[in-house]
């Protein structure tokens, strides 16, 4: 299904899903979470990006040990109530730093996509059910779209602070090296 | 034998509707088709059609002949014969006079003071839900889908229709605030309203197509139902005298304010594995049971003087009673987001959401033991920029200039005119004895009016009483009211000269029940009567035990006395930590209840033992009567119930309840 990014436009999208056997190729590849776990971290250091899928719920240490390798997380949520990707997303951009494309996918609604987005998503994979059009049509309703300032607390809590609003939750630091 | 129903609740308003002749709905049960077991998964196949057109919900058989439960779906409220598919189902008016938000707001009460950005967010969350709203009818979400977005504004689905719950922040409501309120229950409700333990206030006739219109009428007086349901942190609580009561070391309102703020539609935590409820209490007296909340806070002082909190988390109610486990002994003010959010990252992360019953915090750090818990939530913390949601004091103060301070007059601090009025009065002498707690502010009297008159429902409110107790509050108490976690109202700044004069307004509108603390102060929750989750109805246990206990000095001789009653495993009545807790359970068909001794939700606080069998709905208040009697007999000079108790332990009175067995 399509890939939107977080103002809701098309993506084009060159990853392939696949097994880390076709290494030859060039295309970028996303990986299962559990290729990932069998593989030590020199062997995921290719020519090629390399992607993983993640469900949330999966012991994730290993995912957190292999972010310098990965060019695109891809958080798939088994239903849109099951808010482990939100924390799961949080953690890899505040607390790990991580900076590559970090995608939602499985079951989610358009009318999560301000907390995707203030999560440090950067894209989305849309479904039959909630096509692109959705999402955009959400952006657009007051609702939903990021809004400029929040309550006096979040105000407050912002001051000085140069970043955009959006990523104020996160604080995401410079990545480290190593 | 024709064996079953088949049976649904409507989309647009939640009627019960029953599958009759040719695939139609009808409202009344006398129209039904009965089915054969061979053609019933034929008409339940027909009638989940409907369910995907978008008709009705919730399609289900229900045996013939009736269960309880279904019978009660079928007429209304067992308490309320005026109400339900039993009395007919209005229509809402055309034309509605303009609402009470058009005239003053109230300068002075307790309220956050709302600025143009609070009040444009709360306009734009109704037009979001009219929108959500109109997509769920047009069928582009399902009920699957829509229905996690209506419970984020508070809207359940119940028995007879659908239930709204509106958010008053820890528990504090303008007397404007109330009016509105009243209109809200007039106009689109059935004329009432009901507090609920958790401070807020709950219509159960609410028609779904009028719901967005609702939460703007309630946006317009800085109102609205966001996070009272769902898995998501609910409505902050605290202590209902909260800065009236003397001997505070800080105002919880202003951190249950900043926690409001910060929990409001949290991008990180709107979907957790279970709903979260959070007390602070501002020390040092705990009036907000913070031992049976998933995180409870208390303030107080460290050695060198400085403000800061305590903190408990993993308590709770419900099917696994627990009592919480002390987290940390020491947290800066400036931290309290910080640590908040630590301990919600992790229960997000860990806790299991593979099984609703064991979702709760408690179950994750039961299994995890307490002290693994509590080291990763110190490492969560500690891993956290050291610039990231600190509360700096000027941040505090900000936040504490949009609460007014009442203009408290320099008064001395006993009154002649109501000593007079005491001695004068032997009724006014009683309400004055058990429904005004000490101010902090010489002259003036925190005041609460009952809401558990005799022969009424727990926490039930009319649109007419609550706007006189909006007069009452505007005329003697800055425009302010309280709700108690106990399902009462609270004057929180009332004069002593004008005591008298409250108390006379009360009465008139019959709402002067002198019986705070007391055996009749029941909490209740609305039971089978109302909810789709009860299986026994609390209500009338309720009523007839407040009929037993009803003569004043029948009351007042057994003295401070905590009776709870839930209608079923969930809790809601607050049971567990009552002195005498009741718990409704099904047998077969019939109504039984389970009793537990001991509970407490003070700073002692405790979860009460079940004394044994469950006595029948009809027993019930015999047997009560005996465990009261067997506690008057054995009584020190001055001892309440809880600490005849303590004391004695649990046989006394078992040997009571079941004498006559």
């Amino acid at each position: 299904m399509p890939i939107i990014d977080m103002e809701a436009k098309p993506v084009a999208d060159t990853w392939i899903e696949g097994a880390i056997l076709y290494r030859i190729a060039a295309e970028p590849l996303v990986v299962p979470f559990a290729t990932l776990v069998e593989l030590s971290p020199g062997e995921l250091r290719e020519a090629r990006p390399i992607g993983v899928r993640v469900v949330t719920g999966t012991e994730t240490d290993r995912l957190f040990a292999a972010l310098d390798e990965l060019e695109l997380i891809v958080i798939e949520f088994p239903s849109f109530r099951d808010g482990r990707g939100f924390t799961l997303a949080t953690t890899l951009r505040s607390k790990h730093h991580y900076m590559g494309d970090l995608r939602a996918s499985g079951h989610i609604l358009p009318d999560q996509f301000a907390a995707l987005r203030a999560c440090g998503f950067s894209t989305l994979e849309t479904s039959t059910s909630h096509p692109p059009e959705q999402w955009l049509r959400a952006l657009a309703t007051g609702g939903t779209a990021e809004r400029p300032t929040g309550p006096l607390l979040k105000r407050l809590l912002s001051q000085g602070d140069s970043r955009p609003r959006e990523t104020l939750h996160l604080h995401i630091g410079d990545k480290e090296q190593g | 034998m024709a064996t079953h129903y088949v049976t649904a609740s409507r989309l647009r308003d939640g009627a019960s509707v029953w599958l009759g002749d040719a695939a139609t709905w009808v409202d009344k049960i006398e129209g039904a088709q009965r089915f054969e077991d061979d053609a019933l998964e034929t008409a339940l196949e027909a009638a989940r059609a409907d369910q995907a057109d978008h008709r009705v919900v919730d399609v289900h058989p229900a045996p013939a002949p009736l269960t309880y439960r279904e019978q009660i779906r079928t007429q209304g409220p067992s308490v309320r014969a005026d109400l339900g598919t039993q009395a007919g189902r209005p229509a809402r008016a055309d034309v509605l006079p303009p609402p009470p938000s058009e005239l003053v707001r109230s300068p002075y009460a307790g309220l956050y003071r709302y600025d143009e950005y609070d009040r444009q967010f709360l306009r734009d969350r109704a037009a979001q839900f009219r929108q959500q709203v109109e997509r769920r009818l047009s069928g582009e979400l399902t009920e699957d889908e829509f229905k996690p977005l209506r419970l984020m504004n508070g809207l359940y689905l119940q028995l007879h229709g659908y239930m709204l719950r509106a958010a008053l922040p820890y528990g504090v409501v303008s007397a404007a605030q109330m009016r509105q309120l009243a209109y809200v229950a007039r106009h689109f409700d059935r004329g009432y309203g009901h507090f609920t333990t958790r401070q807020n206030i709950q219509f159960n006739w609410i028609r779904l197509e009028d719901t967005p219109d609702i939460l703007a009428l309630l946006a317009e007086a800085d109102l609205h139902a966001i996070q009272t349901s769902g898995n998501c942190v609910r409505n902050v609580t605290t202590n209902h005298f909260a800065g009236a009561a003397a001997g505070e070391v800080i105002h919880p309102r202003l951190f249950a304010e900043i926690l409001r703020q910060w929990s409001t539609d949290h991008p990180e935590f709107t979907y957790l594995p279970r709903k979260f409820k959070i007390a602070i209490t501002g020390g040092p007296i705990d009036r907000a049971a913070i031992h049976v909340h998933d995180i409870g806070i208390m303030a107080h002082r460290n050695d060198a003087g400085e403000p800061g909190f305590s903190f408990h988390a993993g308590g709770g109610l419900g099917r696994t009673p627990v009592i919480g486990v002390r987290v940390r002994d020491w947290l800066p003010v400036k931290d309290l987001l910080r640590y908040v959010e630590a301990i919600l990252r992790t229960y997000n992360a860990l806790g299991r959401r593979d099984n609703i019953y064991k979702a709760r915090i408690k179950i994750l750090i039961k299994e995890m033991k307490s002290d693994a818990f509590i080291q990763m939530i110190e490492d969560e913390f500690a891993a956290m920029p050291e610039d990231y949601n600190v509360l700096d004091s000027e941040i505090i103060a900000s936040l504490q200039a949009r609460f007014v301070e009442p203009p408290f007059e320099s008064l001395p601090p006993v009154s002649a005119s109501l000593d007079a009025a005491c001695a004068k009065d032997a009724a006014f002498a009683a309400w004055v004895a058990t429904n005004s707690y000490p101010h902090r502010v010489a002259g003036y009297t925190c005041a609460t009016v009952s809401l558990k008159p005799t022969g009424g429902i727990p926490g039930d409110i009319t649109a007419e009483e609550m706007e006189r107790v909006a007069d009452l509050a505007d005329a003697y108490s800055f425009g302010e009211l309280r709700v108690s976690h106990e399902q009462n109202l609270v004057l929180p700044h009332v004069r002593l000269d004008d005591l008298y004069a409250l108390w006379s307004g009360l009465v008139e509108g019959g709402l002067a029940s002198a019986n705070i603390g007391l055996v009749t102060d029941i909490i209740s929750c609305p039971g089978l009567d109302y909810c789709s989750l009860a299986t026994s109805r609390s209500i009338p246990v309720a009523q007839r035990l407040a009929e037993r206990f009803s003569a004043p000095e029948r009351q007042r001789e057994i003295g401070p006395l905590d009776l709870n009653i839930s209608g079923c495993i969930n809790a809601c009545g607050h049971h567990h930590v009552a002195h005498i807790g009741l718990l409704g359970v099904d047998k077969a068909g019939e109504e039984y209840y389970q009793i537990t001794l001991g509970g407490a939700s003070d700073d002692k606080a405790s979860i009460g033992s079940i004394i044994g069998p469950a006595v029948a709905s009809e027993k019930v208040v015999d047997t009560i009567d005996a465990i009261v009697d067997a506690y008057i007999k054995r009584r020190e000079p001055g001892e309440r119930f809880i600490d005849t108790y303590r004391r004695l332990g649990a046989a006394p009175f078992k040997a009571a309840a079941y004498a006559g067995d």
